[in-house]
């Protein structure tokens, strides 16, 4: 049983740390806690899904080139060009979003309450869109059955979740290698710890702060999808993954990304382990006791980067 | 005496702040030249810091012009300014913690289109102590070399103008020396140097003219040979208990 | 047509005691609770649980009076506030908006789930009131005496309390925190207070509502309640407390109307949507009002 928490742990844990980056950069360069970053997730997942209706790749029995399943997976060839599509519908709404919204609000007030009281009521407005177009009930990516893979200690899991969580380290692997030594990955780095110092460097912040923008939708919108595809897709998907999101955020200090990740995975096995003794309908509450603890005990975070404030 | 060219800085009645209706710097103008310091002195709160910052885009400037050889760059933004030849130390926050040394210098060459390995090599060259702490987190300096790291990111970019507001806070006497000892070569080597400091003594030795801020107005300049022995500074900062200021004549005193 | 007058105005005052709380701790302390929700809804079942008759299903069986029932659950709510205020107040402020967030979500679980206290989704139902001998009528004037009368005990305290050296602390600190720290004030003390306060009128709110509605559910205290509230306060002028009153009013009306609108036009399976489309209006009134006021929720930084 323990064995199986501690998989799924991980497994779940790949599309929270994806989520949780674009938090931690959020809360890092552009300086405040996105209440709609969740929402973000969501609007990727929806996307996505849209591509596949209209392809039919959610019907059961649905046949043809892209809703075929590929090998053992429950999706077809549709579903990463449902991604592509997820991923550009999230990145437009974010500098959309940027433009019409923070970016006013970024010129006319230096105070970040602002602009989370801007994202909290723009979470709203776009958690109800969702909700309009696409109706209140779960939706899944395909009606394909998977059968499960049976791992070493009676664990179950399924090639979805394994593929997920391949594609995931995948991603963060690249994702180091652009912060650590691409140009714009080490000014995304330096903003995040001194603006000013960057921009007498030099550094373009408002470039910057588009690209983080860029960056953070598109794991956005790549979580959104993975959790589409491991569990389903609902219009209150990116609220209820918020919490879980900040707090990994902050556990794992703000800024770093192998914190974020670090978090995300804390929070996925404690959620997972709990649920063995407790009723899983308490599993949102885990992130809010985490989240309690670290504030209380250690907030600058765990894995805090040195030296900074 | 260092000889100083042409004016490189040129500042018209600067009137700058954080916010519109409370300026703190009203209507200063000053000028640089190539090759020579301008120390920048006076009471706290006379709005040294501001100006400095003001002249380097970090904080707003609502009057007045600034001409960099002889080209308009009033009203240009912080991150344009490095690209036009200004390079700023700042007080506090002036290295990136989370950083390397060698991140750090980096960064400070970042708009470089060529030519960062020479930059860097040279930069080396300059700081020994950083070149053998390449990899060093910028947490683990110690405060002078965390002092030379923040002017070495800043030359990176090859200045023609170079500003420092207070290089010497908190710094032990003998690093002060070094530092100042370094800003002094810097000038020598053709860079026109601003540089605000709270020290007046130190100040003094190895600037070649200096400006005294009091209340965010232009009171008093001159040749820093001059200024050392005038009583309106010991009034200003040493208080009465001041013994006359013995002369060094000490501007122009090569490292 | 005046039992649903007299219902309208019950309700909206009552939930203007709600909005005279957000009003505490953001016009007044600038701080941000993203979930206002949480905390009525604690002062809803707090009240619920300690005056509910005895039965076999529920674990605590107090049936306290109504005014004891209402006092305690004030107490329940200063305990919720304290637990995220402490966590947060010394940190960054956008801190307390996920911590608040949190504790809201928590709350709505716990009222969902933990049957034998809350009555899990389903509520406690047969929640004790007052005047209720006096008949439906009676009830209602009765009630909305009270409610009244409360609320104008809250108005009048907040003004007196704003006027007072405590109130202009707080201002003052809302301008520049740290000359007030130079002076010696304890920041987080003061910050700490008005959050308290904030919450305990909000759970006051929540309690008078069930006393009035005679029960408690989740479905009363949805998250949609925390934008509700906030909308009435910022539609009113921020930092105002009679602003407060006047957007509650407002608000509700609006609300009320558009969901009379739904339900008599819309056929049933499109009443979700109705919904959403209520959402979405009260959220872009949210984010239209910070761009357009010129100096957004800021414009109210001077209170009353």
């Amino acid at each position: 049983m323990i064995a199986q928490a501690i998989v799924d742990g991980f497994l779940s844990g790949a599309v929270v740390a994806l989520g949780a980056i674009g938090v931690t950069f959020s809360l890092a360069i552009l300086r405040f806690a996105n209440f709609s970053h969740g929402d973000l997730l969501s609007v990727g997942g929806y996307a996505a899904l849209f591509v596949l209706l209209i392809t039919g790749s959610t019907l059961p029995g649905a046949t043809g080139a892209l809703s075929t399943p590929i090998g053992p997976f429950s999706f077809g060839w549709g579903l990463p060009l449902a991604v592509v599509f997820g991923i550009a519908v999230a990145v437009s709404i974010s500098l959309l979003l940027d433009r019409l919204v923070y970016r006013r609000l970024r010129r006319r007030s230096a105070d970040p309450l602002t602009l989370v009281f801007a994202s909290f009521g723009l979470a709203l407005v776009l958690r109800n869109i969702l909700l309009l177009l696409f109706g209140p009930d779960p939706h899944n990516y395909s009606s394909e059955i998977q059968m499960a893979l049976r791992l070493p200690g009676r664990v179950l899991v399924m090639p979805d979740q394994v593929l997920v969580f391949g594609i995931t380290l995948a991603v963060l692997a690249l994702l180091w290698l652009f912060l650590q030594h691409t140009r714009y990955g080490i000014a995304m780095r330096s903003v995040a710890e001194n603006p000013m110092l960057s921009s007498i460097a030099g550094i373009d912040i408002a470039g910057t702060v588009r690209l983080t923008w860029v960056v953070s939708a598109a794991l956005a919108a790549l979580a959104g999808v993975f959790y589409g595809v491991t569990v389903q897709v609902r219009p209150e998907m990116g609220l209820n993954l918020l919490l879980p999101l900040f707090t990994a955020a902050i556990i794992g200090g703000v800024g770093s990304v192998t914190g974020a990740v670090l978090g995300a995975l804390l929070i996925s096995l404690c959620e997972n382990l709990f649920t063995l003794v407790i009723p899983s309908t308490y599993k949102p509450m885990i992130a809010f006791v985490l989240l309690l603890l670290v504030l209380f005990v250690r907030p600058q975070g765990l894995i805090a980067p040195k030296g900074q404030r | 005496m260092s000889a100083a060219g042409a004016l490189l800085l040129e500042a018209e009645s600067v009137v700058a702040g954080y916010v519109p209706d409370l300026p703190i710097v009203h209507g200063v103008s000053l000028g640089v030249a190539t090759g020579e310091i301008l120390v920048i002195l006076g009471p706290n709160g006379a709005g040294k810091s501001t100006l400095v910052k003001s002249l380097a885009g970090v904080v707003p400037m609502f009057g007045g012009r600034v001409r960099l050889a002889g080209e308009e760059i009033t009203g240009t933004p912080a991150h344009r300014l490095s690209a036009r030849g200004v390079g700023f130390v700042p007080q506090t926050g002036n290295v990136f913690t989370s950083l390397t040394v060698d991140e750090n210098l980096r960064i400070g060459g970042y708009l470089l289109k060529s030519g960062l390995r020479e930059r860097l090599d040279a930069a080396y060259a300059r700081f020994p102590d950083l070149a053998q702490r390449r990899r060093h987190a910028g947490h683990a300096l110690s405060g002078g070399q965390r002092q030379m790291l923040a002017i070495a990111r800043a030359l990176m970019t090859a200045p023609r103008l170079l500003l420092l507001d207070e290089p010497s806070a908190g710094l032990s006497p003998l690093m002060v020396s070094e530092v100042f000892a370094q800003v002094r070569k810097i000038a020598d080597s053709g860079i026109a140097v601003l540089m605000v400091e709270q020290n007046v003594k130190a100040g003094l030795r190895i600037a070649d003219r200096g400006l005294i801020l009091v209340n965010g107005r232009s009171a008093h300049t001159g040749a820093a040979a001059q200024l050392s022995n005038d009583p309106m500074i010991t009034q200003l900062y040493l208080g009465k208990h001041a013994a006359p200021p013995a002369v060094h004549a000490a501007a122009g005193v090569s490292p | 047509m005046l039992n649903y007058l007299i219902f309208f105005v019950t309700v909206a005052s009552i939930l203007s005691i709600a909005t005279l709380g957000l009003n505490l701790q953001w016009g007044v302390s600038g701080q941000f609770n993203a979930g206002v929700v949480g905390f009525v809804a604690v002062g809803g079942y707090g009240m619920a649980i300690l005056t509910m008759p005895a039965s076999e299903q529920l674990l605590v069986r107090l049936h306290l009076p109504f005014g004891v029932g209402l006092a305690a659950s004030l107490v329940v709510c200063a305990l919720a506030a304290l637990l995220v205020g402490l966590a947060t107040l010394r940190l960054r402020s956008d801190y307390l908006a996920i911590a608040t967030f949190g504790i809201a979500t928590s709350i709505q679980l716990l009222a969902n789930n933990l049957e034998p206290l809350t009555g899990g989704s389903r509520g406690l139902v047969g929640i004790p009131r007052p005047f209720e001998s006096l008949g439906p009528r009676g009830f209602a004037l009765g009630y909305l005496a009270l409610v009244l009368v409360l609320l104008g005990a809250v108005y009048a305290g907040l003004q007196a309390l704003l006027n007072s050296p405590w109130g202009r602390v707080q201002r003052a600190l809302r301008e520049d925190e740290t000359v007030c720290a130079a002076l010696g004030k304890n920041v987080v003390r003061f910050r700490l207070t008005a959050f308290v306060l904030g919450a305990m009128l909000m759970g006051l709110s929540g309690a008078l509502y069930a006393g009035f509605v005679g029960t408690t559910s989740p479905s009363e205290f949805l998250p949609i309640m925390t934008f509700q509230i906030w909308a009435m306060l910022i539609v009113g002028g921020s930092g105002n407390n009679s602003g407060a009153i006047a957007g509650t009013f407002v608000i509700w009306g609006l609300w009320t109307f558009s969901g009379i609108a739904i339900v008599s036009l819309l056929p049933p399976n499109l009443q979700a949507q109705g919904g959403a489309v209520q959402a979405i209006l009260i959220g872009s009134i949210l984010v239209a009002t910070l761009l357009l006021r010129p100096r957004g929720l800021l414009g109210a930084r001077h209170a009353t």
